[in-house]
Protein backbone atom coordinates (compact mmCIF):
# COMPACT_ATOMS: atom_id res chain seq x y z
CA UNK A 1 0.00 0.00 0.00
CA UNK A 2 2.82 2.38 0.09
CA UNK A 3 4.28 1.89 -3.41
CA UNK A 4 2.46 3.95 -5.09
CA UNK A 5 4.05 7.07 -3.81
CA UNK A 6 7.31 6.27 -4.72
CA UNK A 7 6.40 5.06 -8.41
CA UNK A 8 4.81 8.50 -8.43
CA UNK A 9 7.75 10.90 -7.45
CA UNK A 10 10.03 8.45 -9.62
CA UNK A 11 7.56 9.85 -12.78
CA UNK A 12 7.67 12.80 -12.02
CA UNK A 13 11.15 13.04 -11.85
CA UNK A 14 12.34 11.40 -15.11
CA UNK A 15 9.40 13.74 -16.58
CA UNK A 16 11.28 16.61 -15.27
CA UNK A 17 14.38 15.62 -16.74
CA UNK A 18 12.80 14.38 -19.84
CA UNK A 19 11.43 18.09 -20.27
CA UNK A 20 14.96 19.76 -19.25
CA UNK A 21 16.26 17.87 -22.20
CA UNK A 22 13.89 18.73 -24.24
CA UNK A 23 14.34 22.76 -23.48
CA UNK A 24 17.72 22.03 -24.61
CA UNK A 25 17.65 20.88 -27.45
CA UNK A 26 15.01 23.12 -28.61
CA UNK A 27 17.12 25.85 -27.60
CA UNK A 28 20.31 24.37 -29.20
CA UNK A 29 18.03 24.34 -32.41
CA UNK A 30 16.71 27.68 -32.52
CA UNK A 31 20.07 29.16 -31.49
CA UNK A 32 21.61 26.85 -34.01
CA UNK A 33 19.18 28.51 -37.07
CA UNK A 34 19.84 31.51 -35.79
CA UNK A 35 23.60 31.73 -35.73
CA UNK A 36 23.55 30.25 -39.24
CA UNK A 37 21.32 32.77 -40.47
CA UNK A 38 23.19 35.79 -39.38
CA UNK A 39 26.33 34.38 -39.50
CA UNK A 40 28.92 36.29 -42.19
CA UNK B 1 6.45 23.38 -18.36
CA UNK B 2 10.15 23.21 -16.66
CA UNK B 3 9.75 25.31 -14.09
CA UNK B 4 6.83 23.70 -13.08
CA UNK B 5 7.34 20.19 -13.70
CA UNK B 6 11.11 19.62 -13.40
CA UNK B 7 12.90 16.87 -11.49
CA UNK B 8 13.93 16.74 -8.05
CA UNK B 9 12.45 15.56 -4.95
CA UNK B 10 9.19 16.57 -4.46
CA UNK B 11 9.33 18.37 -1.30
CA UNK B 12 12.97 19.09 0.49
CA UNK B 13 12.23 22.08 2.11
CA UNK B 14 13.21 25.21 0.79
CA UNK B 15 12.08 26.96 -2.66
CA UNK B 16 11.51 23.94 -5.17
CA UNK B 17 10.52 26.78 -7.47
CA UNK B 18 13.71 28.34 -7.54
CA UNK B 19 15.90 24.96 -7.94
CA UNK B 20 13.18 24.52 -11.09
CA UNK B 21 14.11 27.53 -12.45
CA UNK B 22 17.86 27.37 -12.36
CA UNK B 23 17.44 23.87 -14.00
CA UNK B 24 15.66 25.28 -16.70
CA UNK B 25 18.31 27.99 -17.03
CA UNK B 26 21.20 25.86 -17.07
CA UNK B 27 19.00 23.39 -19.69
CA UNK B 28 18.73 26.64 -21.70
CA UNK B 29 22.48 27.25 -21.58
CA UNK B 30 23.82 24.14 -22.31
CA UNK B 31 21.34 24.21 -25.44
CA UNK B 32 23.17 27.91 -26.40
CA UNK B 33 26.73 26.46 -26.04
CA UNK B 34 25.83 23.09 -28.24
CA UNK B 35 24.78 25.38 -30.84
CA UNK B 36 27.85 27.70 -30.96
CA UNK B 37 30.03 24.83 -31.17
CA UNK B 38 28.53 22.78 -33.04
CA UNK B 39 28.35 25.99 -35.38
CA UNK B 40 32.15 25.70 -35.27
CA UNK B 41 32.62 21.96 -36.24
CA UNK B 42 30.12 21.47 -38.54
CA UNK B 43 28.88 23.37 -42.17
CA UNK B 44 26.49 20.12 -42.59
CA UNK B 45 23.83 20.76 -40.73
CA UNK B 46 23.90 24.48 -41.57
CA UNK B 47 23.55 23.55 -45.28
CA UNK B 48 21.18 21.29 -45.05
CA UNK B 49 19.27 23.94 -43.26
CA UNK B 50 19.65 26.11 -45.66
CA UNK B 51 18.99 23.79 -48.70
CA UNK B 52 15.76 22.93 -47.15
CA UNK B 53 14.22 26.69 -46.82
CA UNK B 54 15.09 27.22 -50.33
CA UNK B 55 14.12 24.25 -51.45
CA UNK B 56 10.64 25.17 -50.05
CA UNK B 57 10.41 28.21 -51.54
CA UNK B 58 9.62 29.22 -55.47
CA UNK B 59 12.67 29.84 -57.70
CA UNK B 60 10.79 31.87 -60.11
CA UNK B 61 7.15 33.33 -60.20
CA UNK B 62 6.59 33.02 -63.87
CA UNK B 63 4.02 35.42 -65.68
CA UNK B 64 0.99 34.45 -66.96
CA UNK B 65 1.48 33.45 -70.22
CA UNK B 66 4.53 30.98 -69.59
CA UNK B 67 2.66 28.73 -70.80
CA UNK B 68 2.78 29.75 -74.43
CA UNK B 69 5.89 30.26 -74.17
CA UNK B 70 6.26 26.67 -73.05
CA UNK B 71 4.38 25.54 -76.17
CA UNK B 72 7.26 27.49 -78.33
CA UNK B 73 10.27 25.40 -76.39
CA UNK B 74 10.76 21.59 -77.15
CA UNK B 75 10.83 19.27 -73.80
CA UNK B 76 13.81 20.00 -71.72
CA UNK B 77 16.49 17.97 -72.18
CA UNK B 78 19.26 16.30 -69.72
CA UNK B 79 22.60 15.62 -71.22
CA UNK B 80 25.49 14.49 -69.52
CA UNK B 81 28.71 15.66 -70.41
CA UNK B 82 31.37 14.26 -68.64
CA UNK B 83 35.49 15.50 -68.87
CA UNK B 84 38.25 14.64 -67.46
CA UNK B 85 38.08 17.86 -65.36
CA UNK B 86 34.07 17.59 -64.26
CA UNK B 87 33.54 13.78 -64.48
CA UNK B 88 30.15 14.96 -62.91
CA UNK B 89 29.03 17.81 -65.39
CA UNK B 90 25.44 17.30 -66.52
CA UNK B 91 23.20 20.40 -68.44
CA UNK B 92 19.78 20.98 -69.23
CA UNK B 93 19.14 22.17 -72.86
CA UNK B 94 15.67 24.05 -73.79
CA UNK B 95 15.75 24.44 -77.13
CA UNK B 96 13.28 27.08 -79.62
CA UNK B 97 11.14 24.92 -81.40
CA UNK B 98 11.59 27.28 -84.41
CA UNK B 99 14.59 26.65 -86.50
CA UNK B 100 18.01 27.47 -85.72
CA UNK B 101 21.16 28.58 -86.22
CA UNK B 102 20.16 30.13 -82.67
CA UNK B 103 22.17 32.33 -80.04
CA UNK B 104 23.35 30.36 -77.01
CA UNK B 105 22.53 31.36 -73.49
CA UNK B 106 24.33 29.31 -70.85
CA UNK B 107 23.15 29.88 -67.19
CA UNK B 108 24.27 28.63 -63.61
CA UNK B 109 21.28 29.16 -61.26
CA UNK B 110 21.69 30.56 -57.87
CA UNK B 111 21.10 29.06 -54.57
CA UNK B 112 23.79 29.75 -52.39
CA UNK B 113 26.30 27.13 -53.58
CA UNK B 114 24.58 24.45 -51.95
CA UNK B 115 20.80 24.44 -53.21
CA UNK B 116 18.79 25.20 -56.21
CA UNK B 117 19.50 23.36 -59.63
CA UNK B 118 17.47 23.96 -63.32
CA UNK B 119 14.42 23.13 -62.13
CA UNK B 120 14.26 26.16 -60.02
CA UNK B 121 14.70 28.64 -62.87
CA UNK B 122 12.81 26.54 -65.51
CA UNK B 123 10.71 28.76 -66.02
CA UNK B 124 12.82 31.38 -66.60
CA UNK B 125 15.36 29.19 -69.11
CA UNK B 126 11.90 28.79 -71.43
CA UNK B 127 10.99 32.44 -70.85
CA UNK B 128 14.42 32.93 -72.62
CA UNK B 129 14.29 29.67 -74.95
CA UNK B 130 10.79 30.85 -76.33
CA UNK B 131 12.61 34.51 -77.20
CA UNK B 132 14.75 32.17 -79.84
CA UNK B 133 17.98 31.37 -77.36
CA UNK B 134 18.80 27.64 -77.30
CA UNK B 135 19.38 27.67 -73.27
CA UNK B 136 21.89 25.63 -71.80
CA UNK B 137 21.09 25.48 -67.72
CA UNK B 138 24.02 23.82 -66.14
CA UNK B 139 23.64 21.37 -63.43
CA UNK B 140 26.26 21.58 -61.07
CA UNK B 141 26.90 20.07 -57.83
CA UNK B 142 26.11 21.58 -55.05
CA UNK B 143 28.08 22.27 -51.97
CA UNK B 144 29.25 20.77 -49.02
CA UNK B 145 28.86 17.14 -51.32
CA UNK B 146 31.09 19.20 -54.02
CA UNK B 147 33.42 21.94 -53.28
CA UNK B 148 35.35 24.77 -55.21
CA UNK B 149 36.42 25.00 -58.22
CA UNK B 150 34.12 21.54 -59.09
CA UNK B 151 31.31 24.08 -60.26
CA UNK B 152 33.25 26.29 -62.31
CA UNK B 153 35.24 23.06 -64.06
CA UNK B 154 31.66 21.56 -64.44
CA UNK B 155 30.12 25.46 -66.29
CA UNK B 156 33.52 25.12 -68.19
CA UNK B 157 32.55 21.67 -69.30
CA UNK B 158 28.88 23.44 -70.07
CA UNK B 159 30.95 25.49 -72.41
CA UNK B 160 32.87 22.86 -74.24
CA UNK B 161 29.77 21.32 -74.84
CA UNK B 162 28.21 24.37 -76.19
CA UNK B 163 31.48 24.70 -78.32
CA UNK B 164 31.49 20.61 -79.44
CA UNK B 165 27.78 19.78 -79.59
CA UNK B 166 25.44 22.95 -79.50
CA UNK B 167 24.39 22.53 -83.23
CA UNK B 168 22.80 18.94 -82.47
CA UNK B 169 20.32 21.25 -80.25
CA UNK B 170 20.00 24.23 -83.36
CA UNK B 171 22.23 26.70 -81.42
CA UNK B 172 25.35 28.69 -82.62
CA UNK B 173 28.34 27.85 -80.96
CA UNK B 174 29.40 30.90 -82.63
CA UNK B 175 27.15 33.27 -80.30
CA UNK B 176 27.49 32.32 -76.92
CA UNK B 177 26.55 34.33 -73.63
CA UNK B 178 26.95 33.21 -70.14
CA UNK B 179 24.80 34.15 -67.28
CA UNK B 180 23.99 33.05 -63.74
CA UNK B 181 21.88 34.16 -60.95
CA UNK B 182 23.23 34.81 -56.89
CA UNK B 183 25.56 32.21 -56.40
CA UNK B 184 25.27 31.34 -60.11
CA UNK B 185 26.33 34.86 -60.96
CA UNK B 186 29.68 34.69 -59.03
CA UNK B 187 30.12 31.48 -60.51
CA UNK B 188 29.39 32.62 -64.01
CA UNK B 189 31.39 36.32 -63.70
CA UNK B 190 34.14 34.49 -62.29
CA UNK B 191 34.15 31.77 -65.71
CA UNK B 192 34.10 34.89 -68.05
CA UNK B 193 37.30 36.02 -66.29
CA UNK B 194 38.69 32.44 -66.59
CA UNK B 195 38.01 32.79 -70.78
CA UNK B 196 39.63 36.12 -70.86
CA UNK B 197 42.24 35.86 -68.10
CA UNK B 198 44.63 33.58 -68.90
CA UNK B 199 46.27 33.97 -65.74
CA UNK B 200 43.09 32.81 -63.81
CA UNK B 201 43.18 30.09 -66.22
CA UNK B 202 46.49 28.62 -65.72
CA UNK B 203 45.62 29.52 -61.83
CA UNK B 204 42.61 26.92 -61.73
CA UNK B 205 44.35 24.46 -64.31
CA UNK B 206 41.71 25.31 -66.94
CA UNK B 207 41.39 24.93 -70.96
CA UNK B 208 38.48 28.13 -71.51
CA UNK B 209 35.66 26.36 -73.06
CA UNK B 210 35.10 28.64 -75.44
CA UNK B 211 37.19 30.52 -77.85
CA UNK B 212 36.69 34.04 -76.04
CA UNK B 213 35.62 36.16 -79.50
CA UNK B 214 32.64 33.52 -79.54
CA UNK B 215 31.41 34.35 -75.44
CA UNK B 216 29.92 37.89 -76.65
CA UNK B 217 28.58 39.01 -73.44
CA UNK B 218 27.63 38.39 -69.67
CA UNK B 219 24.38 38.31 -67.41
CA UNK B 220 24.79 39.06 -64.44
CA UNK B 221 21.74 38.76 -61.90
CA UNK B 222 22.35 39.62 -58.08
CA UNK B 223 25.79 37.90 -57.61
CA UNK B 224 28.59 38.32 -55.31
CA UNK B 225 31.63 39.44 -56.85
CA UNK B 226 33.94 40.63 -54.08
CA UNK B 227 35.74 38.40 -50.93
CA UNK B 228 36.91 41.19 -49.50
CA UNK B 229 33.46 43.64 -49.03
CA UNK B 230 31.53 40.79 -49.29
CA UNK B 231 31.16 39.97 -45.48
CA UNK B 232 30.26 43.10 -45.25
CA UNK B 233 26.94 43.07 -46.81
CA UNK B 234 25.62 40.90 -43.92
CA UNK B 235 23.71 38.58 -46.72
CA UNK B 236 21.98 35.96 -44.53
CA UNK B 237 23.92 32.55 -44.12
CA UNK B 238 26.83 33.60 -46.00
CA UNK B 239 29.08 32.02 -43.85
CA UNK B 240 27.49 28.67 -43.95
CA UNK B 241 27.02 29.40 -48.13
CA UNK B 242 30.98 30.04 -48.65
CA UNK B 243 32.49 27.51 -46.12
CA UNK B 244 30.21 25.04 -47.94
CA UNK B 245 31.60 26.26 -51.03
CA UNK B 246 35.41 26.79 -50.25
CA UNK B 247 35.65 24.56 -47.30
CA UNK B 248 37.07 26.85 -45.46
CA UNK B 249 35.31 28.05 -42.13
CA UNK B 250 37.19 31.11 -42.33
CA UNK B 251 36.31 31.83 -45.90
CA UNK B 252 37.95 35.00 -46.62
CA UNK B 253 41.06 33.33 -45.89
CA UNK B 254 41.02 30.50 -48.16
CA UNK B 255 44.44 30.25 -49.97
CA UNK B 256 42.21 31.11 -53.56
CA UNK B 257 39.81 33.45 -52.13
CA UNK B 258 41.38 36.06 -54.65
CA UNK B 259 40.16 33.90 -57.77
CA UNK B 260 36.58 34.04 -56.60
CA UNK B 261 36.62 38.12 -56.45
CA UNK B 262 35.52 38.51 -60.41
CA UNK B 263 36.45 42.64 -59.16
CA UNK B 264 40.06 41.31 -59.20
CA UNK B 265 39.95 39.00 -62.01
CA UNK B 266 37.93 40.54 -64.98
CA UNK B 267 40.81 42.36 -67.47
CA UNK B 268 39.93 44.72 -69.94
CA UNK B 269 39.29 41.61 -72.26
CA UNK B 270 36.57 40.55 -70.18
CA UNK B 271 33.37 39.86 -72.24
CA UNK B 272 30.51 43.06 -72.42
CA UNK B 273 28.22 42.93 -69.53
CA UNK B 274 24.72 43.45 -68.58
CA UNK B 275 24.03 43.75 -64.63
CA UNK B 276 21.15 44.12 -62.43
CA UNK B 277 20.27 43.98 -59.15
CA UNK B 278 17.73 44.99 -56.29
CA UNK B 279 17.77 47.93 -54.30
CA UNK B 280 16.73 46.03 -51.31
CA UNK B 281 19.32 43.32 -52.25
CA UNK B 282 22.50 42.85 -49.67
CA UNK B 283 24.33 42.13 -52.75
CA UNK B 284 23.12 45.80 -53.76
CA UNK B 285 26.66 47.10 -53.66
CA UNK B 286 28.91 43.74 -54.99
CA UNK B 287 26.89 44.60 -58.38
CA UNK B 288 28.01 48.36 -57.95
CA UNK B 289 31.61 47.19 -56.88
CA UNK B 290 31.61 44.95 -60.41
CA UNK B 291 30.24 47.83 -62.56
CA UNK B 292 32.72 50.25 -61.04
CA UNK B 293 35.74 47.70 -61.94
CA UNK B 294 34.38 46.84 -65.34
CA UNK B 295 33.51 50.26 -66.75
CA UNK B 296 37.28 51.05 -65.18
CA UNK B 297 38.66 49.00 -67.33
CA UNK B 298 36.95 49.67 -70.12
CA UNK B 299 34.68 46.97 -70.83
CA UNK B 300 31.52 47.30 -72.01
CA UNK B 301 28.90 47.53 -69.35
CA UNK B 302 24.90 48.08 -69.18
CA UNK B 303 23.64 48.08 -65.66
CA UNK B 304 20.05 48.17 -63.95
CA UNK B 305 19.92 49.49 -60.80
CA UNK B 306 16.80 50.57 -58.72
CA UNK B 307 16.79 53.82 -56.91
CA UNK B 308 16.20 53.23 -53.23
CA UNK B 309 12.71 52.59 -51.97
CA UNK B 310 11.84 50.40 -54.43
CA UNK B 311 12.15 47.12 -52.05
CA UNK B 312 13.40 44.84 -54.36
CA UNK B 313 15.53 42.33 -52.69
CA UNK B 314 17.31 39.45 -53.85
CA UNK B 315 16.17 37.59 -56.78
CA UNK B 316 13.73 40.30 -57.98
CA UNK B 317 14.15 39.43 -61.27
CA UNK B 318 12.52 36.09 -60.90
CA UNK B 319 9.20 37.50 -59.88
CA UNK B 320 7.49 38.28 -62.54
CA UNK B 321 3.84 40.01 -60.19
CA UNK B 322 6.79 43.03 -60.20
CA UNK B 323 6.49 45.45 -62.83
CA UNK B 324 10.01 45.70 -62.32
CA UNK B 325 11.00 41.87 -63.21
CA UNK B 326 9.13 42.61 -66.73
CA UNK B 327 11.82 45.56 -66.87
CA UNK B 328 15.13 43.36 -65.96
CA UNK B 329 13.84 40.95 -68.24
CA UNK B 330 13.35 43.36 -71.74
CA UNK B 331 16.49 44.81 -70.62
CA UNK B 332 18.58 40.99 -70.74
CA UNK B 333 16.86 40.68 -74.17
CA UNK B 334 17.82 43.83 -75.45
CA UNK B 335 21.65 43.09 -74.26
CA UNK B 336 21.10 39.83 -75.58
CA UNK B 337 20.04 40.82 -79.25
CA UNK B 338 22.76 43.52 -78.76
CA UNK B 339 25.83 41.24 -78.60
CA UNK B 340 24.44 38.35 -80.77
CA UNK B 341 21.77 39.83 -83.06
Amino acid sequence: MTEPAPRAGRARRVVGWIALALLAAATAAVTYAVVVFLGH
Amino acid sequence: MTATDGPGPPARGGRPWLRRTLRAVIAVLLGVLLALGWYQVSVQPGAAMLRALFDSAPGVTPPPDVEDARAKVAAPQTVPIPTPDAPDASVVVYAPRAEGPHPVVVWVHGGGFVSGSPATVEDFSVLLASRGYTVVSVDYTLAPEAQYPVPVRQANAALGFVQDRIGEYGGDPARVVLGGDSAGAQIASQLAAVQTNPGLAADLGLTPGVPADRLRGVVLYCGAYDLDTLAATGFPGLRTFLWAYTGHRDWADAPFADQLSTTEQATADYPPTYLTVGDADPFESQGRELATALEGRGVPTETLFWDEGEGLGHEYQFDFDRPQAVRSFDATLDFLEDRTG
